[in-house]
């Protein structure tokens, strides 16, 4: 009785599960394939993927040649390294602001709670700016320091509050154990807390890579050396008000650049299963 | 955990091979920020017979465009670069949309670049603010020969009296007709000086035989000309509104009779298509069969449509001043900029040098120079020609307009915005009228 | 005197420490451009010459001008419908998802595709394909005998499009929800089915009150992101807010008013007013979160 029972409530289930990776992934399937239809066909044919008539390679092929010879090699490149350095930031500095916010006690702990949740209200068109002028005082335009630094200046206040919010609900007992074992607030932190907010760790690398991999404006404003653009950059100048827009070729490359965000989201999405085990409860 | 250290690693691999190329590729172009400095190696190359060496020189260019022209101007600064080799151009440029923002956060933050291609709509707010240098000195010295151009062209670039940006291509107001569409529709092609009555007549005719999903036009352009026939002008010298609401109702009016006719798209079809790049546009799909435009986008859209092209005024009013003025796509030098000589060479050649032009040809219209115009000619796509023979014949009907006020861009949205409102029937045209000027007055104070 | 900063130093220095990056960034990076946009906000700022002070006139024109209003109507609609829609359909497929079904991963992942996006060029198209005239949307409808119609292109509709647009990239949420779902510890259901607790009494005793952290976090998140929201606007729309301002968000008017028109003091005051929003909105929620949100410390 049982197994039909259950097979019989799961087939429903998955049904409209499936109905709704449809949906979720239409438009992705209309970008795939229009990377694979030739330039003329690509706005007017209805259907999703090119017959053999209209197929075509050579997008792939001119969208990875890049612009007046930088390769998109070279703008996966840089994104890489942008990306990589904000995640390194964010990681290490954001978490010990959630710490200090989630579990130590300090005066001025609330206003200056409410200070950083108040950063993040006011739009970054007007402190944009402010912000220019600071780092041309400092020589830092068309570099990468100005996406970077600010990560490793715990910045982000979303992932801040993201911990905070996860460090708290871990029982306060834990803490309180360890300290009569001797650990110092710094064991404390990086023995016990940093582990078992693992989901909220895996969260923000995966943010900060995809939302650092799509950023747009600051890397717009930043970067003036074609040499240095990223891939959310590198798209656009496949756009031309000339008529001649490459839609081919930056379909092509917009595809391709999901690959490793896609990749980077399968593959850590794993840890954020892992969730308390009965063993570091008790230990 | 262990998962996670290899993650770790190969993150580490990433940043570091990430790292050693950027540096890598960076080492090819300087990054002195404050421009090059004096004396970072001086080329002995400046020629023989050179009584003063000159010291290497960074100039900052800047443009937008699409892959083609990046590449077409990255030659040219290649080739600028042989002829002045102790001269290294920085070239910067990215997308229509974001160079402006760009450019407007670079100049805040007192880092624009030196040659700096621009447009008159943001003329009067960066010349009025002292962003950009005035140019007659140069002029005048020759440095920048603006000798054969003529003399409409020069005050296109003017503002308050004074030159700011010269002309890398110019382009006058036009309309566009599909002789493909005409022909089938059986209507009669505009004449050169046809009148707004002919207009109604064309579009009308048009209309009744295009069927489904064409029509005669996307919407009527030409507003600006159609005031200065009346002796008026879209911004007086005063900063204000240089027309009255009878003007603007006339104008809406016929818009509102050819919509009701049918011979505009549906309200929601012009709304969809009022930003659309050119290869999406119903013009650049045959859907429409006349186009009021720059006459510098006429090969750009011949390159797209099966129909030939053709190219006529504005329609004029009868008894009327003409309406014509010029514009199109300029240079300018910043105000910050530390190389004055060194842009003004870089511009003299853009303009002026047969090397130049031969890679340049008229991609923003047809050129400032006579000289230049006529010996490109014989290499040009017939559009292209079609072009220049157009501004030719049509430059004597130019005549200069009063600088635009700051804020002549939120007016202009609001314009917009009247003609969409009419459109959705949400308005009629005396109530949007009203309420363009109520704001625009407010704005223009 | 050396014993107070002794005393001081031993009782918030860990505080202090762990939270230096951060005091950096604020001091350096943050406040200084915040007080200055501030300041601005009383001045006639337009980026290239020397600002003015205008006192209160950027504040008093905005609420006597017409587009201003309707970018906080738009907004409002905006927020208001957006962001619980997305929640509701985030947190419903984090519970789907979080049980043990086969081919679960894949399926996280595919929910998670249409948010990776983010604001990419493509999206504009994309979108169009959908919603414009004989788009997929309007195919569909039509099996329903709904005539075709330009979603994107109508006023009435416009903004409807952008909301469906915000929901449809709920990934981020919904991780955020699975995240906190995996942390819940598997023996308080344990002990809980012992007990003889059903699936429903499971997920209202246990799941949602020991969420209701992570359901804080995002309804607050989703609120200041939704209030702050440009880039959909921007690329749907072309960057003009229409059709008829339909779609001009508050961000899109201050920034066509900043960059566009060169006002960066009017948009600057106009930053603030929405900071002044979003925070009182974010209060609210957070006064009344005492009620309802339970942490187990």
């Amino acid at each position: 009785m049982m197994p039909v029972k259950s097979t019989m409530r799961k087939v429903p289930v998955h049904l409209a599960i499936i109905a709704g990776c449809v949906v979720m992934i239409y438009p992705l399937l209309w970008m795939v394939g229009s990377s694979f239809k030739q330039d003329d066909v690509i706005f007017s044919d209805p259907n999703l993927f090119p017959t053999s008539a209209t197929f075509t390679l050579g997008h792939y092929a001119e969208g990875w040649a890049g612009i007046s010879g930088i390769p998109f090699s070279r703008f996966f490149t840089n994104t890489f390294l942008v990306v990589a350095l904000a995640i390194a930031g964010n990681l290490v500095t954001c978490s010990m602001a959630a710490y200090a916010f989630a579990r130590l006690d300090f005066k001025f702990k609330s206003v200056l709670f409410a200070v950083m949740i108040g950063t993040m209200m006011l739009p970054y068109h007007v402190v944009i700016i402010p912000q220019y002028i600071i780092f041309n005082s400092l020589g830092w335009i068309n570099t990468y320091w100005p996406l970077v630094v600010p990560k490793f200046l715990a910045m982000d206040g979303f992932f801040i509050f993201l911990m905070v919010q996860f460090i708290r609900s871990l029982p306060g007992e834990l803490d309180k154990a360890a300290a009569i074992d001797g650990c110092g607030k710094y064991q404390i932190y990086w023995r016990i807390i940093l582990p078992l907010a693992l989901p909220a760790l895996v969260t923000t690398t995966i943010f900060t890579f995809i939302w650092t991999w799509n950023d747009f404006f600051s890397q717009l404003l930043y970067l003036s050396d074609v040499s240095r653009y990223t891939i959310s950059l590198g798209l656009r100048l496949f756009l031309d008000s000339t008529g001649a827009s490459k839609w081919g070729a930056m379909f092509a490359m917009s595809t391709l650049s999901l690959v490793p965000v896609f990749f980077i989201f399968v593959f850590f999405q794993k840890y954020l299963i892992e969730g308390i085990t009965t063993g570091s409860m008790k230990g | 955990m262990r998962k996670f250290r290899w993650a770790f690693v190969i993150v580490s691999l990433l940043l570091v091979w990430a790292l050693v190329s950027a540096c890598a590729g960076g080492s090819g172009t300087s990054t002195t920020s404050t421009g090059g400095g004096s004396g970072s190696g001086s080329s002995g190359n400046a020629g023989s017979g050179q009584t003063t060496d000159k010291q290497t020189v960074e100039l900052r260019v800047a443009w937008w465009g699409g892959q083609a022209r990046h590449d077409m101007q990255n030659s040219l600064m290649d080739k600028f670069e042989e002829l002045y080799p102790h001269i290294k151009v920085k070239r910067e440029f990215t997308d229509f949309a974001g160079y402006w923002d760009r450019l407007a956060t670079q100049t805040a933050g007192g880092n624009a670049p030196d040659v700096i291609t621009f447009h008159p709509t943001y003329l009067s707010d960066y010349a009025k603010r002292g962003a950009l240098m005035p140019l007659d000195d140069l002029v005048a010295q020759g440095k920048i020969n603006l000798s054969d151009f003529d003399q409409a062209i020069i005050d296109s670039g003017k503002y308050d009296g004074k030159i700011y940006m010269v002309t890398l291509g110019n382009s006058i107001p036009g309309v566009f007709y599909n002789k493909k569409l005409f022909d089938e529709a059986g209507v009669p092609y505009p004449d050169m000086d046809w009148t707004w009555d002919d207009f109604m007549d064309t579009a009308l005719k048009l209309s009744e035989k295009l069927n489904g999903d064409r029509w005669a036009l996307q919407r009527v352009g030409g507003f600006n000309g159609f005031v200065r026939q009346r002796g008026k002008e879209y911004f007086a010298a005063d900063g204000k509104l240089g027309f009255d609401k009878q003007d603007l109702i006339d104008f809406f009016n016929m818009h509102k009779r050819l919509l009701d006719a049918g011979a505009l798209p549906d309200a929601n079809t012009a709304a969809e298509y009022l930003h659309l790049e050119h290869e999406r546009s119903l013009f650049g799909n045959e859907r429409t069969a006349l186009l009021f435009m720059n006459s510098n986008q006429l090969p750009i859209y011949q390159r797209l449509v099966e129909g030939e092209l053709g190219i006529v005024r504005e329609p004029v009013t009868p008894g009327g001043q003409t309406g014509e003025a010029v514009t199109g796509a300029y240079l300018a030098i910043s105000a910050d900029t530390k190389y004055p000589e060194e842009a003004a060479l870089l511009i003299d050649f853009w303009l002026n040098h047969e090397a130049a032009i031969d890679i340049f040809k008229t991609e923003h219209g047809p050129l400032g120079s006579k000289k230049m115009n006529e010996y490109i000619k014989p290499r040009l796509e017939p559009a292209q020609v079609k072009m220049i023979e157009y501004v030719e014949t049509v430059a004597q009907y130019a005549r200069p307009q009063p600088d635009r006020p700051l804020n002549a861009s939120e007016v202009e949205e609001l314009y917009n915005l009247a003609e969409q409102a009419i459109n959705f029937g949400a308005k009629s045209v005396e109530q949007a009228v009203d309420d363009f000027f109520a704001e625009a007055e407010k704005i223009l104070q | 005197m050396m014993q107070g900063i002794r005393k001081f130093w031993k009782e918030n220095g860990p505080g202090y420490t762990f939270l230096a990056p951060w005091f950096v960034g604020l001091f350096t990076l943050t406040l200084a451009p915040m007080f200055s946009s501030l300041y601005l906000s009383f001045t006639n700022y337009d980026l290239f010459t020397k600002p003015d002070w205008i006192g209160w006139g950027n504040f008093a024109e905005m609420f006597r001008d017409p587009r201003y209003l309707k970018s906080l109507e738009v907004t409002a609609g905006y927020v208001f419908i957006g962001v619980p829609l997305q929640l509701a359909v985030a947190f419903s497929l984090a519970l789907l998802l979080n049980r043990g079904i086969r081919g679960l991963s894949l399926y996280r992942a595919v929910y998670y595709l249409p948010s990776l996006f983010g604001g990419s060029v493509a999206i504009a198209i994309l979108w169009r394909q959908v919603f414009g005239g004989g788009g997929l949307v309007s195919d569909l409808l039509a099996w329903f005998g709904i005539p075709n119609q330009n979603w994107i292109a109508d006023p009435e509709h416009a903004l409807l499009t952008l909301i469906i647009l915000h929901a449809w990239q709920f990934g981020s949420p919904m991780v955020i929800f699975l995240a906190g779902l995996k942390q819940i510890p598997t023996e308080i259901y344990e002990s809980a089915a012992i007990d003889g607790a059903g699936r429903l009494h499971r997920l209202f005793r246990i799941t949602i009150p020991l969420i209701t952290p992570i359901v804080l976090f995002n309804t607050i998140m989703q609120i200041i992101s939704a209030f702050q929201a440009f880039t959909p606007a921007y690329i749907v729309s072309g960057g003009s807010g229409g059709p008829l301002d339909s779609t001009l968000f508050y961000t899109l008017y201050l920034y066509k008013k900043g960059f566009g028109n060169f006002q960066m003091g009017y948009a600057s005051a106009m930053a603030w007013t929405l900071l002044a929003i979003i925070a009182t909105v974010t209060a609210i929620v957070f006064l009344t979160s005492r009620k309802w949100v339970y942490y187990e410390e």
